[in-house]
């Protein structure tokens, strides 16, 4: 069980990418409310780094499989990767909790430490996994050679002491991942609004290429 | 830390059958990619055989470092343009693919299918199967297709590297590619694969890469990632890609103009950068693994129709001044190439080439099947790169392939003409200008007039390490061999020292060399410039003038073959360093053939 936070402890400040000084890349300081990782699409360029420090920070080694944001390419026709992790819905819209036959729901947001958590004392694991099928964008992960149960993105906090700090943030060398406070225009969040499966992305971003398909390089092109 | 393990997948086409190898000592030796290949093509493929037929192999390489130092996937085989070592090299999802399979010593193919087929590979499912649905198809259809298809069979994402059908109809120079923009273009790859009835390799691996020690790996790793050198790196390569050596090159008689006739023409002037840039730039796209990304992706849209693709050095930087376009015309010009499935570098000097035998009458306009080849004509370009890749028509199937062969049917006047090395385009880095310093590369390049074919090179294709990706690392650690040592000793589990590294470049280097040597290679009579690099001056634009003296040239390439290639005199490997390095096995099949000092 994870430690509880020392209460009226603050959260100590966490920077984004503390190596990396200057060159417009400067650290920015997080957000110490609710937040969530946003991804710039059109800046991803599918290089599947921030896989390799998800795995690394969560499981010890580097497995983009075992990672919980995952950067898929396409072909729309031109090449383009595109990414996708759990945006940290708001309650009415978060399927996986809703879809989770315990009770309580050993898949849920905690209030205290502002992230996703997956409860693998309770979670039903491989046999179950009616959350992963409820997530529109399939955020919730699954690898069954590396974990019994599905996992999904709790920006970093892996002992739920309330220490969040997402590693594929400060290592993404595009600068396209951000971690910021959840949109909440008007108290309302929308982030469900941004819960879409890459296929379904690709799909949007392929629209640029108008008329191109995705089967030909040239429209009418050449024939 | 315990070693790691090297497996090879060997599929054998002719029986449909495939297993998995422990190639771990070979590996240790050579390291993978082209390094194992040198071993595989000596040992597997007999000299003299046919590279079109079935004892050719075909190594789909990867190395225990691809897609830590960029993912640079190795193609090798007996290449049917030259008949001697022939490489190929790609980026994108594939060799990842290998490697998360744990494939990490890459896939060698042999035989030949009894019809076409496509390699399934996923992690240890692996399956040889039909491809008639896509044999035809171009390659952006090809690669398409078969990823949805396995999208929807599997759930998973394959990567996907095919040929177009320019394999399918064995023009000697047809590539392969993957991702469509990361082309294993040189020395006819993809006539290999379609002489095979291989149309496609499509690898998913879910496994995961095996290394020694992850968290060293990810320490390493971190370090480039996050480092400011890489940040300014990044900030060139993705957002101009490769678009910009053309322009420098072009405007200072560095590359092909008019068919390497000129060292300047105004017409270098619309081959513009930033134009490109602003018109056209989608997004910028990048490998597995890699920091600073350079693949700039366009899409025009225009009265002419929309176009999308890549323009780079190597499948442009031949073509466009070369047969009198710039960036505007090759977008249509430079996607069609690669539709088709050919070597835009080898194109760029066969299709200048064919203009100047056009323009005085050594070919006609019979010959070409109706095309009116005037130069700069897109349309007419367009027109004949079909023909070439479908082999129809007198001139078209003589390109086809290649100047050597093309001589016997075009006839002794069209030599002149011919701007090549070892009987490959040379149309690039034109090897008139010594400041840009290719000639002595090319013309001592036992792979045929290719910039790069030396001992570094041989190292960071065998590890693999892109060369692209690598300048950071250089930066970092101090040079590329000491980054490529301390990440070999933290994924393998090894403890290699700097002089290990040495020998293991110059060995991989030597045995690439002996394949040649061993298929009738001979330096002494092969590595040559041709005629117009002696005869002809080409000025640039501001009044510098290039050409090379015969007797300087012959002075020159000596010292070339001692001091950078660590060969001797005559350009052959030298006795001594074979025994030291453990390659004396070639010395009872290269001496017999004068191949040795």
């Amino acid at each position: 069980m994870p430690e509880a936070r020392e209460a009226g402890k603050p959260v100590p400040e966490q920077r984004s990418r503390p190596q990396a000084e200057g060159w417009g890349k400067e650290p920015y300081p997080y957000p110490k409310g609710p937040a969530a990782i946003e991804c710039d699409e059109m800046k991803c360029v599918g290089c599947g780094i921030c896989q390799m420090a998800c795995s690394m920070q969560h499981f010890g080694v580097i497995n983009k499989e075992l990672a919980r944001i995952q950067v898929r390419k396409y072909l729309l026709p031109l090449p383009k990767g595109v990414q996708m992790t759990c945006v940290q819905c708001a309650e009415e819209e978060r399927e996986c909790q809703k879809a989770c036959p315990q009770a309580p729901p050993a898949v849920y947001f905690d209030r205290d430490t502002l992230h996703m958590v997956v409860d693998v004392e309770r979670c039903l694991g491989l046999s179950c996994l009616l959350c992963v099928d409820a997530c529109p964008a399939r955020a919730m992960r699954v690898y069954r050679a590396g974990s019994d149960t599905p996992f999904v993105c709790d920006l970093c906090d892996t002992d739920n002491s309330g220490q969040r700090d997402p590693q594929c943030v400060n290592v993404c060398p595009c600068g396209a991942l951000s971690y910021k406070s959840i949109s909440a225009r008007f108290g309302y969040s929308i982030q469900d609004l941004l819960r879409k499966h890459p296929d379904e992305k690709a799909d949007l971003i392929a629209r640029r290429l108008y008329p191109l398909t995705k089967t030909s390089m040239g429209n009418p092109g050449w024939r | 830390m315990a070693e790691i393990q090297f497996r090879l997948l060997e599929v054998d086409l002719t029986h449909e059958t495939s297993r998995a190898i422990d190639v771990t000592a070979d590996v240790k030796k050579y390291l993978g990619a082209r390094g194992l290949a040198n071993k595989l093509i000596w040992d597997l493929v007999p000299a003299g055989a046919d590279p079109l037929g079935p004892e050719n192999i075909l190594h789909v390489g990867v190395g225990p470092l691809t897609g830590l130092i960029g993912t640079k996937t190795i193609l090798s085989f007996k290449s049917p343009l030259t008949g001697w070592a022939g490489r190929s090299a790609c980026s994108g999802y594939i060799g990842e693919e290998m490697v998360k399979a744990q494939y990490n010593a890459g896939i060698l193919v042999k035989g030949k299918a009894r019809r076409p087929v496509y390699l399934y590979v996923w992690d240890d499912k692996v399956e040889v199967r039909p491809a008639s649905d896509l044999w035809g198809k171009w390659k952006q259809e090809t690669e398409v297709t078969l990823r949805d298809r396995l999208n929807k069979e599997t759930g998973e994402m394959f990567g996907v590297l095919c040929i177009g059908p320019a394999g399918e109809n064995l023009v000697r120079y047809a590539n392969a590619s993957v991702e469509f923009v990361h082309s294993a273009s040189k020395w006819g790859c993809g006539a290999v694969m379609g002489s095979k009835n291989l149309k496609a390799v499509a690898v998913r691996g879910t496994k995961g890469p095996a290394y020694a020690d992850h968290r060293k790996v990810w320490e390493l790793f971190k370090t480039y990632a996050t480092s400011p050198i890489t940040a300014l790196r990044k900030i060139d390569e993705s957002r101009w890609g490769h678009t910009t050596s053309m322009p420098s090159l072009l405007r200072y008689a560095g590359e092909g103009i008019k068919n390497n006739h000129l060292g300047y023409h105004e017409i270098v002037e619309k081959s513009n950068h930033l134009e490109h840039n602003l018109k056209y730039f989608a997004w910028t796209d990048g490998c597995p693994g890699c920091a600073a990304s350079c693949f700039v992706p366009f899409f025009k849209n225009s009265e002419r129709g929309a176009f999308g693709g890549e323009i780079r050095h190597d499948n442009c930087g031949g073509f466009n001044a070369n047969t009198m376009m710039d960036f505007e015309k090759m977008t249509e010009v430079s996607s069609l190439e690669n539709e088709l499935g050919m070597d835009g570098e080898e194109l760029g000097g066969l299709v200048a080439w064919a203009m100047d035998l056009y323009e005085h009458g050594i070919i006609t306009r019979e010959d070409l099947g109706g095309i009116d080849l005037r130069w700069g004509d897109v349309d007419a370009t367009c027109a004949l790169l079909k023909k070439i890749a479908y082999k129809e028509g007198r001139a078209p199937a003589a390109l086809a392939e290649g100047y050597r062969r093309a001589y016997e049917v075009f006839g002794e006047q069209s030599r002149w003409y011919a701007f090549e090395v070892h009987g490959c385009a040379a149309p690039t880095y034109d090897i008139r200008n010594k400041k840009v310093g290719n000639g002595l590369p090319f013309a001592t390049s036992h792979n045929g007039a290719r910039i790069g074919a030396g001992v570094d090179i041989a190292l960071r294709e065998a590890a693999t390490a892109c060369s692209f990706a690598i300048p950071p690392f250089e930066q970092i650690w101090g040079s590329g061999e000491e980054a490529i040592r301390v990440f070999l000793n933290a994924a393998c589990g090894w403890n290699l020292t700097t002089d290990d590294i040495k020998d293991i470049s110059l060995r991989d280097y030597y045995f690439n060399r002996c394949i040649s040597l061993r298929e009738g290679y001979c330096p002494s009579v092969d590595d040559q410039l041709p005629p117009r690099a002696f005869d002809e001056t080409i000025t640039d634009k501001y009044g510098k003038k290039w050409v090379w003296d015969r007797a300087e040239f012959e002075e020159q390439k000596k010292i070339y073959y001692q001091h950078y290639l660590n060969l001797t005199e005559k350009g052959l490997p030298p006795r001594e360093g074979l025994a030291r390095l453990g390659l004396d096995f070639v010395v009872p099949v290269l001496e017999p053939m004068g191949a040795l000092d």
